[in-house]
């Protein structure tokens, strides 16, 4: 079923990365050329087994490369191309799916006169969208 | 040592970060309630996907529900409780932080341990 969606896309972010240990060891290759293991360690906090888990599925993912097969505190991981590519969406995609669901307007102006709650009216003015009664509009256009 | 940026995101409240959560969240606090299929609709969730975090979320506190009668047929309204408005601008205030200090880290910044051998 095709499910059209306004914003939150929060629900398509990639979960791969998504997931904190996953994207704590993007964030720190993203920043750092390569890295070896005992240094991915120190700064992203984890201990070797808890490391290795995300980072062997992020290496299965084709996110990241490992130098050697049997893997020491000293082999060096960097990002491939296309984690590199992947780590840039996913920052692009969170921000702008924040700022659909909660524009910066709405955030701002929440403290001051609120159009009445729950209303049509006050969903459309918030989010600038047409006006959704209920959910009947959403089925018919589907 | 402080926790670097990097430390601070494996350790994020996965009760919020959640990706469904987090939407949820993020569109209540864009305003002072919103009803079910208005949510349905922004989150992009399935219908029994976002009853259960709303479930969840309501008993952790987050979200308040009330279902009323509206010509006939039940409106479920939702909104964030002072605790939940408060976990999620400070989950965005952290994530704004720690993205601009992974942009001034520097690796340098890491003091060297004697590599044992």
């Amino acid at each position: 079923m095709e499910t059209r969606n306004l914003g939150g896309q929060f629900a398509y972010l990639n979960r791969r990365v998504h997931d904190p240990d996953r994207l704590a060891i993007l964030t720190a290759l993203s920043v750092c050329e390569q890295a070896d293991l005992r240094f991915l360690q120190r700064i992203t906090g984890f201990t070797g087994e808890t490391l290795s888990f995300p980072l062997s599925k992020l290496e299965k993912a084709g996110l990241v490369e490992i130098e050697e097969r049997f893997v020491d505190i000293r082999s060096l991981v960097r990002l491939t191309a296309a984690g590199r590519q992947t780590i840039e969406i996913y920052q692009a995609e969170e921000g702008l799916s924040r700022r659909e669901l909660c524009p910066p307007a709405a955030a701002e102006g929440r403290s001051g006169a609120v159009p009445a709650p729950g209303t049509a009216e006050g969903r459309a003015t918030r989010f600038g969208l047409t006006v959704y009664e209920g959910g009947r509009k959403k089925r018919s256009d589907r | 040592m402080n926790a670097t940026p990097f430390e601070q995101l494996a350790n994020l409240d996965r009760r919020v970060h959640d990706p469904a959560r987090l939407a949820i969240l993020t569109a209540l606090s864009a305003c002072e309630r919103a009803d079910f299929l208005f949510l349905l609709r922004i989150t992009g969730l399935t219908k029994g996907n976002l009853s259960s975090h709303l479930s969840k979320l309501e008993e952790a506190g987050l979200v308040e529900i009330e279902k009323r009668f509206v010509a006939k047929k039940t409106q479920t309204l939702v909104r964030l409780t002072d605790a939940g408005r408060q976990t999620i601008d400070s989950y965005w205030k952290e994530m704004e932080e720690l993205r601009e200090s992974v942009a001034r880290w520097q690796p340098q910044d890491v003091v060297p341990v004697p590599s044992p051998g």
